[in-house]
């Protein structure tokens, strides 16, 4: 993550010390960045398209926590749009271990409904946006396609 | 009745050379203030931009199509080939539109600029027609052969294209390279 870039777009203090906040006790501690950015769309409103986070905003108020889940929303967009494809396929791993449901259905249910298109801010590039959930199909695929396959034997 | 006349001329010549200086003098003005607009807004797009530079990299990676095939399957291999194939068309759109934009600007800038170089507005078009033409010859490497094949293609044009800023005149602000390069495990 780009702290000096996210600084110079940040130019609230009070967004930027809601960002810090936000990365020490939420975003740090959870595993992987796909899983940061399903975290991330969770806290926007699906119709209205604004963020929300009733914790931050009580103390940095709600423009400032807006723009900071913005940012950090976008920070990490781009850093999986930036990922090689066999990154992505570890991030999908990671996901899926940390998720309580089984592996073979969430597979099942993310290829076919495809869940994580939600998950794109609003903001950005549609054609690097295209990038990132073509990318994110095809990891799905190899991750079938692995759980599919029988061992190699040794 | 002829000194009157005279003056009277006189008075024409004066107010008619005062207008044409001042017209003159707002010219520049104009062209500055068109200028200044088209910069503020290159700017911005240019910022945009600067985060869609690895976009051409990353959609013919040939790490991504070595990882594919090491995954030894016949499916994936298709679906990876027609997923790049789409992103590698609408690529190549979207830069054919950009430089098209970035020639539009241009020509209506160059049209309030009083001291245009010749031979830089002619080396400045070649370089038009060349990146078009580029993204045509792409656009049709991409349909016959891997979606990775146009690789080198892809790099020097957005090489060439980073030239057209900077020939045209605008400070447009680039990302650091190494801010730009993609991540490999």
């Amino acid at each position: 993550m780009n702290r000096v870039n996210t600084r110079a777009r940040l130019a609230n203090p009070d967004a930027l010390k809601a960002y810090d906040d936000l990365w020490q006790r939420t975003l740090g501690k959870i595993p992987g960045d796909l899983n940061r950015m399903i975290y991330l769309a969770s806290t926007r409103d699906y119709n209205s398209g604004r963020y929300h986070h009733a914790g931050l905003e009580a103390t940095f108020g709600y423009d400032a926590v807006k723009q900071a889940l913005e940012t950090a929303h976008q920070d990490i967009f781009w850093k999986l749009t930036r990922s090689s494809l066999e990154q992505l396929v570890g991030e999908l791993e990671v996901y899926i271990r940390s998720s309580a449901e089984s592996p073979e259905e969430l597979l099942r249910t993310w290829r076919t409904l495809q869940p994580y298109r939600v998950a794109i801010p609003l903001e950005v590039d549609a054609m690097a946006a295209q990038l990132l959930l073509s990318n994110l199909k095809l990891g799905l695929e190899v991750l079938q396609k692995r759980r599919s396959q029988p061992p190699a034997r040794p | 009745m002829n000194l009157v006349i005279l003056l009277f001329v006189l008075a024409a010549v004066l107010v008619g050379t005062l207008l044409y200086f001042l017209r003159v003098k707002d010219r520049p003005a104009i062209a500055e203030k068109v200028e200044a607009g088209s910069l503020n807004a290159q700017a911005a797009k240019a910022a945009r931009d600067g985060d869609l530079q690895f976009l051409g990299d990353a959609i013919f990676s040939q790490g991504d199509w070595d990882f594919i095939r090491s995954e030894d399957s016949p499916l994936l291999t298709e679906l990876f080939r027609e997923e790049r194939r789409g992103l590698a068309a609408h690529w190549l759109n979207h830069s054919a539109e950009r430089i098209r934009t970035i020639r539009e600007d241009h020509l209506r800038n160059s049209r309030f600029s009083q001291d245009l170089d010749v031979l830089a507005e002619a080396k400045l078009l070649g370089l038009f027609v060349y990146l078009i033409t580029l993204c045509r010859c792409m656009s049709l490497v991409v349909r016959v052969v891997d979606p990775t094949a146009p690789r080198t293609l892809a790099l020097h044009f957005e090489k060439m294209a980073g030239r057209l800023a900077p020939e045209q005149g605008a400070a447009v602000p680039h990302r650091p390279a190494e801010e730009l390069r993609r991540s490999h495990p």
